[in-house]
């Protein structure tokens, strides 16, 4: 095993682990090379000194002190129910979207107002259209 | 009292207005948000800024916590991201108004600084994403399948984020002692 093989195992060693043909192999390799093992140990160092010895905090009066925002800005809970359908407003625009583009592609006159569904069908124009008359057509039956 | 309720108790009671059901949220689980907030962004002004910010996220959001991840987690992923805003904009300001003047914390004063906090300087050069993860894995001693599911990403990338970050950081070990 070369030293870049050593050291990722290595590395690997520290977070899991290893299987046992690993394990050895690191082993006999660190033992045959006493000054990769000294190199290799650098990384536990690391290590080492990163972790967190004691609690972290950050400070007296922190609790205290975001009661106190928390009371006088004026934070609240927020209860909208919004936020919670996220998925389903994405889903219901997609759907929106979809129709509109399918509309467009199915229109047969290019217009916006016919894409819209608003054109009239005008083939008669207004004023020529014969009003309904409720009567005669009671006196026809 | 409070203190032996479960935090599915008190975010009900912090919910239904009980101010001292979340105060011993926040009491509890402080020192893990500090841990996170200042492993990011290091023992700053700003730090405090920030875990006070998560804490008032979570109040607004108390309404919509549905359980499904554990309190720990959930304040856990606002600490994370705030913590990654915060030193993204830091960044941002690093940029524009250059790097250290010489003779700034440059090398010939590394002799002189403690190791640790060279460790946590060069912590704080890596990316953001490499940071939450050393921060989570590294120094507050999450697991590898803890850290992914705080950071919503599989394991194999925890794991790549840290073999990367290890190496950078066992470099400094390495100026320090005169060998690699």
């Amino acid at each position: 095993m070369n030293k870049q093989e050593t050291e990722d195992l290595y590395i690997l060693s520290l977070d899991q682990k290893l299987a046992p043909a690993d394990e050895e192999r690191l082993l006999t390799a660190l033992r045959e090379h006493p000054d990769w093992a000294r190199s290799l140990l650098q990384h536990k160092t690391a290590r080492e000194l990163l972790r967190a010895s004691s609690p972290a905090t950050f400070g007296p009066y922190f609790t205290a002190k975001l009661i106190h925002k928390i009371q006088n800005t004026g934070v609240v809970i927020d209860r909208q129910l919004f936020g919670m359908f996220k998925k389903f407003q994405l889903a219901a625009v997609g759907v929106v979207v979809a129709l509109l583009i399918l509309n467009v592609a199915l229109a047969e006159q290019g217009s916006w107002k016919s894409v819209l569904g608003i054109e009239e069908d005008a083939t008669t124009p207004v004023e020529q259209q014969v009003p309904f008359d409720f009567y005669e057509t009671l006196n026809n039956l | 009292m409070e203190q032996h309720k479960g935090d599915i108790q008190l975010i009900e009671d912090a919910r239904n207005g009980d101010m001292t059901a979340f105060r011993t949220i926040v009491e509890r689980h402080e020192a893990s948000v500090a841990g996170v907030v200042k492993g990011i962004l290091g023992d700053t002004p700003e730090a405090a800024d920030v875990g006070q910010e998560v804490f008032i996220r979570l109040f607004e959001s108390l309404g919509k916590f549905r359980g499904e991840a554990s309190l720990s987690t959930y304040v856990t992923r606002i600490a994370i991201n705030l913590s990654l805003n915060e030193s993204k904009k830091r960044k941002r300001k690093f940029k524009l108004f250059g790097p250290l003047k010489e003779g700034e914390n440059t090398s010939a004063e590394e002799s002189t600084v403690d190791l640790k906090e060279m460790l946590y300087h060069e912590l704080h050069q890596l990316d953001p994403e490499f940071q939450a993860v050393v921060t989570l894995r590294m120094i507050e001693g999450y697991s590898i399948q803890e850290t992914a599911v705080v950071l919503e990403i599989p394991v194999g990338t925890v794991m790549s984020r840290l073999y990367r970050a290890q190496k950078k950081l066992k470099q400094v070990i390495a100026r320090k002692e005169g060998y690699e």
